[in-house]
C-alpha cells in the first residue's frame, strides 16, 4: 500500500500537468533511503539476537542462569501486543494521507503515537516492577536481555518523535493529499519496529522457556 | 581558457541555459557558505583532502615505527607509545583513510558519471561529511594526551576489556561508533543516487564499472558495519558499565568479539578495495583507447566478491581453535573468492592486450597495482591454507600481505584515480615527466618497505613488537624495510609537490583532456555547480565515444525536463532502465547538518568522559536539531 502510494505522489505533487500514464513510476529516493536504512538496522539487530544465542549456547551453563529470574510474560506480551496493534492506525493514517482527509490523518497518528507510548511505558515497567533486583551488569543473560529490549525501546522513542513531527506537519497544512509521501515513510520505520517487537519478544521472553 | 577547450556540444548547451542555471545553483559565499554546503563537488573535495591529512598523520606514525625498528634495541619510542602507535596507524589508514577517501572520489564523480547534479540526499552528504571530520578529530585528539588506542586495530577482548584501563580504549570504541554514522548514510547515499538519478538511457549495463563499484560497496558497508557497531557497543559497555558480554565467569564470551569484529572486517577489505579497482577499470579502458573488455563479467565479479566476502571471515580465527570442520569451509571460501579477482584482473590485461596503450601517470600507477595487488592476492591464497596460516599467523608475513592488499590495492588506486581526475577536479594538468619519478619512487619505495616483511616474518618475526633482540637473522631484512619506507616518503612528497604545483602553475585543462570514454568529461574542468547544463540521453557504456549522446546535450536544450532552470532540480530516473519518472526538488544550503554533528561531537565527548547529564542533553540536541531537519526545507518551501 505505502509503495502505491509513494508511485503516485511525488511526480504528480511536482509537476501535475507533467505526469503521462505510459511512464514508468518507481520508488521515490525517500522510499529506497528508508529501505536501506531499515535493512542496515535489522542486520544490527540481527548480529544483536545472534549474538544472544551464541553466548547461551556457547557456554554449558542453564539459562537463564539459576541466579537470575526467568523473564515475566505480562508486561512483555502487552508492550508487543500494543505495538503489532499500533500498525493498524498507521495504515488507516497512510490512506488518509493519500485521501487527504486530514482529521481522520491527525486522530489515527495520534492513536498510533499513543500506543507507542504505551509501549514504552510498559517497557520501564517491566524493568522496575518485574525485576527490581536485576540488572544489566548481573550476568551476560542480563547484558543480553536489557541491551536488546532497551535498544529497541530506544527507537521506538525515535519513532514517536517522528509520528510528532507528522502530527505538527498535518496540523499545519504541510501533509496532505498533496504530499502524503512522509506518512508513508515514517509507516516503513514503524512497521519495522512493530515486526522487531515481536522478535526481541519471542527471543528474550519466549526462548527462556524452550 | 581558449573556447575551443570547451567540448562544442557543452558550449550550445551552456550559451542557451547556463546563465539561468548558474543563478540558481548560486552558492553562499565565505564562511557561511563554507559551513552550509550541500554541493557534492565540494563535499567530494573535503573528503579527499581530509582523509589525506589522516593519511600524512598515519604515515608519520608508520615512519616512526620503522624508525624505532631500523636495527635491534633501538630507543626511539617507548613501548607505550609503541602500541599506541600501530594501534592508531591500522585504525586510520582503515577507517578515516582509505573508505573516506574512496568516499570522496564517489561523491566526487559519481553523480558526475551517470549524468545528474547532486546526490539524491545532500543534506545528509553534508552531514556524513561533518561526522567523518569531528570522529577522525575525536579519535586523534588522544594521541597528544598519550591515550591513544593501544590494543591494536582489532581490539582483542579481554585484552582491551579487562587489562586496558584508561581511555584509550573508549576512544576506539566511541570514535567508530561515532564514524559508523558518517559510513551508513554515504553508503545509503551513493546507493539511492546511482539507482534513481542516473541520466535517462543510462540502463544498468551502460553504468560505469567505478559505479558498481562504489555502490557494491556501499551495500557492503549496510550489511558489515552493524556487526562492528554491536561489537564496539558491547565492548564500550563491558568497560563502563560493567556488563558481562565478554565476561566468561559471568556467562559472556571471548571470542564473540572476534567473530563480530571479522564479520566486518573481512568484508571491509573489499569495501576498501572495490572502489579501487572501479578507479583502476576507469583509468585502464581510456589509457588503452577501448571499452572494458567483458564488462558483464567484470560487474558480476564485483558483485560476487562483495557477497563471498560475507563469508570467509573466520580465516582470520584459524588461529583460535575453532571446530575443523569451519576451518574447512571459510577455507574453501577464501579460495572460492580469488576467482572474482582473477576474472577482474583478467578483463584489465585483456582491455591492455586489445588496445593502444598511452603511458599516462595514471596508467603507470595502474600497471603497477595490477602487479602489487596479485602478489597481495597470492599472498592472500596462501592464507586460505590452514596449516600454512596457523604457521604464519601473527608474523611479519601477515603484515607483508595485507599492506601488498591495501597500500598496492588501495593506495596505488588512489594514486591514479587523483592523477586521472586531477585536472577535472582543479581544471589544471599535472607534470607528466615528474608524475614517472613520482611513480617510480612510490613503486620502488612500497616494494622495498614491504617486500622484505613477508622474509622476517618467515624467519619468524612476529608483528607487533616494538624491538627484536640482534642475531635472529632480522637485521638486515627490518634494515632494507626502513629505508623503503623513506624512500616511499619522498615519493609521496614529490607527489603532494607535483599536485600543488600543478594548482598554481600547472597548464590549463580541457574539458576532456585524455579522451575519456565516461559522462564527468562532458562537464567543464572544473565542473559548474549544476555539472550538466543539459542532462544528456545516454546511449551506451562509452557515451563520450559513441557520437550520439553528447549530442542529446544540445537537442535536449530547449526541453524543460533536461535543463530544469526554475530551482534546484534533478532528474529522478527508473532503477534499471533508467526511465524518465519525475522531477525532484533538492535541497540547497542550510547549517543543520553541520549543528547535528556538533551536537553528536558533544554527545560522545560527553560520554568518553563519563558526564551522563551532559550526553543527555546533547541527546537531546540531536532529537531536536534532526526535527528542525526534518521540518525545515530549504529550497523546497
Amino acid at each position: 500500500m505505502t509503495t502505491l502510494q509513494s508511485r503516485t505522489t511525488a511526480a504528480s505533487a511536482v509537476r501535475p500537468d507533467r505526469q503521462a500514464p505510459e511512464r514508468p513510476a518507481g520508488h521515490t529516493t525517500a522510499w529506497w533511503g528508508m529501505v536501506l536504512f531499515l535493512s542496515s538496522e535489522a542486520t544490527t539487530f540481527a548480529c544483536l539476537l545472534a549474538s544472544y544465542f551464541y553466548v547461551r549456547f556457547a557456554d554449558p551453563g542453564p539459562w537463564p542462569p539459576a541466579t537470575a529470574p526467568p523473564p515475566e510474560l505480562f508486561w512483555s506480551s502487552l508492550e508487543t501486543g500494543a505495538l503489532v496493534l499500533s500498525c493498524v492506525p498507521m495504515a488507516v493514517a497512510v490512506r488518509a494521507a493519500k485521501g487527504g482527509r486530514r482529521g481522520a490523518l491527525v486522530l489515527s497518528q495520534v492513536v498510533v503515537w499513543l500506543l507507542g507510548a504505551a509501549f514504552v511505558c510498559f517497557q520501564v515497567l517491566d524493568y522496575v516492577v518485574t525485576y527490581p533486583e536485576s540488572t544489566i551488569s548481573e550476568d551476560a543473560f542480563g547484558s543480553l536481555s536489557y541491551t536488546i529490549t532497551g535498544l529497541h525501546t530506544v527507537h521506538v522513542i525515535a519513532g514517536l518523535l517522528m509520528v510528532l513531527v507528522l502530527i505538527a506537519s498535518t496540523a499545519v497544512g504541510r501533509l496532505g493529499k498533496r504530499r502524503p509521501e512522509p506518512v508513508g515513510i515514517v509507516a516503513l520505520y514503524w512497521y519495522f519496529l512493530a515486526a522487531l517487537s515481536v522478535a526481541v519478544y519471542l527471543v528474550v521472553y519466549i526462548s527462556p522457556y524452550w | 581558457m581558449s573556447a575551443s577547450w570547451v567540448l562544442p556540444e557543452r558550449r550550445v548547451a551552456e550559451a542557451a541555459v547556463g546563465e539561468v542555471l548558474d543563478e540558481v545553483w548560486e552558492e553562499e559565499p565565505g564562511l557561511k557558505g563554507w559551513v552550509t554546503t550541500v554541493n557534492h563537488k565540494r563535499i567530494g573535495r573535503r573528503y579527499l583532502v581530509t582523509a589525506g591529512l589522516f593519511f600524512a598523520l598515519s604515515g608519520i606514525q608508520a615512519l616512526v615505527m620503522r624508525t624505532q625498528l631500523i636495527g635491534p634495541e633501538a630507543d626511539v619510542v617507548s613501548p607505550e607509545v609503541y602500541n599506541q602507535l600501530f594501534s592508531l596507524h591500522g585504525t586510520t589508514m582503515i577507517f578515516f583513510f582509505a573508505t573516506p577517501m574512496l568516499f570522496g572520489f564517489g561523491n566526487f564523480f559519481l553523480p558526475l558519471m551517470i549524468g545528474t547534479r547532486d546526490m539524491a540526499f545532500p543534506r545528509l552528504n553534508a552531514f556524513s561529511y561533518w561526522v567523518f571530520l569531528m570522529s577522525g578529530a575525536f579519535m586523534f585528539a588522544s594521541l597528544p594526551f598519550g591515550v591513544a588506542p593501544n590494543g591494536g586495530w582489532f581490539a582483542y577482548v579481554p585484552l582491551t576489556a579487562d587489562f586496558a584501563p584508561g581511555l584509550n580504549i573508549d576512544f576506539y570504541t566511541l570514535g567508530l561508533l561515532f564514524l559508523g554514522v558518517s559510513t551508513t548514510v554515504g553508503a545509503i547515499n551513493f546507493i539511492v543516487t546511482a539507482l534513481k538519478m542516473r541520466a535517462p538511457g543510462m540502463t544498468l549495463s551502460r553504468v560505469p564499472l567505478f559505479v558498481w563499484g562504489v555502490v557494491t560497496t556501499s551495500f557492503m558497508v549496510l550489511f558489515a558495519l552493524p556487526p562492528l557497531n554491536v561489537a564496539n557497543l558491547m565492548l564500550f559497555m563491558d568497560r563502563r558499565f560493567e556488563t558481562k558480554f565478554f565476561a566468561p565467569e559471568h556467562g559472556g564470551d571471548v571470542v564473540l568479539w572476534q567473530h563480530l569484529f571479522w564479520i566486518f572486517g573481512h568484508p571491509d577489505v573489499y569495501i576498501i578495495v572495490l572502489p579501487a579497482l572501479g578507479i583502476i577499470s576507469s583509468v585502464i579502458p581510456t589509457f588503452s583507447r577501448r571499452s572494458i573488455v567483458a564488462y558483464p563479467l567484470v560487474v558480476l565479479a564485483t558483485v560476487a566478491t562483495g557477497i563471498i566476502s560475507f563469508g570467509v571471515w573466520v580465516h582470520h580465527m584459524f588461529a583460535v581453535g575453532l571446530a575443523n570442520v569451519s576451518l574447512t569451509f571459510f577455507s574453501a571460501a577464501t579460495l572460492a573468492i580469488t576467482i572474482p579477482g582473477g576474472i577482474q584482473m583478467l578483463a584489465w590485461v585483456g582491455t591492455m592486450l586489445r588496445g593502444r596503450i598511452v603511458m599516462t601517470t595514471a596508467m603507470l600507477y595502474s600497471c603497477g597495482f595490477i602487479v602489487a595487488f596479485m602478489l597481495g592476492g597470492v599472498t592472500g591464497v596462501m592464507f586460505a591454507v590452514v596449516p600454512f596460516d596457523q604457521q604464519i599467523t601473527d608474523s611479519y608475513f601477515v603484515v607483508a600481505h595485507f599492506h601488498y592488499v591495501l597500500f598496492g590495492g588501495a593506495v596505488l588506486p588512489i594514486l591514479a584515480g587523483l592523477f586521472y581526475w586531477w585536472p577535472k577536479m582543479t581544471g589544471r594538468m599535472t607534470s607528466p615527466r615528474w608524475g614517472i619519478w613520482s611513480f617510480v619512487l612510490v613503486f620502488v619505495g612500497f616494494n622495498l618497505t614491504f617486500f622484505p616483511m613477508h622474509i622476517s616474518g618467515l624467519l619468524g618475526m612476529p608483528r607487533r613488537i616494538y624491538t627484536y633482540e640482534d642475531g635472529l637473522g632480522w637485521n638486515a631484512w627490518n634494515l632494507a624495510a626502513t629505508l623503503g619506507s623513506y624512500v616511499l616518503a619522498v615519493g609521496l612528497l614529490l607527489t603532494v609537490a607535483i599536485f600543488a604545483h600543478s594548482l598554481f602553475r600547472g597548464p590549463r585543462a580541457p574539458d576532456d583532456p585524455w579522451g575519456a570514454n565516461t559522462l564527468e568529461w562532458a562537464t567543464g574542468s572544473p565542473p559548474k555547480h549544476y555539472n550538466f547544463p543539459v542532462v544528456p540521453t545516454v546511449h551506451s557504456l562509452d557515451p563520450m565515444w559513441d557520437g550520439k549522446t553528447l549530442q542529446t546535450m544540445e537537442t535536449h536544450r530547449h526541453d524543460d525536463e533536461r535543463t530544469m532552470t526554475e530551482e534546484h532540480m534533478a532528474l529522478r530516473t527508473s532503477e534499471l532502465d533508467g526511465r524518465f519518472e519525475a522531477v525532484m526538488p533538492m535541497p540547497s544550503d542550510t547549517p543543520v547538518p553541520f549543528v547535528v554533528a556538533l551536537a553528536m561531537l558533544a554527545g560522545f565527548t560527553a560520554l568518553l568522559f563519563s558526564a551522563y547529564v551532559v550526553a543527555y542533553v546533547a541527546t537531546a540536541m540531536v532529537a531536536l536539531s534532526v526535527t528542525w531537519w526534518l521540518w525545515h526545507r530549504p529550497g523546497v518551501e
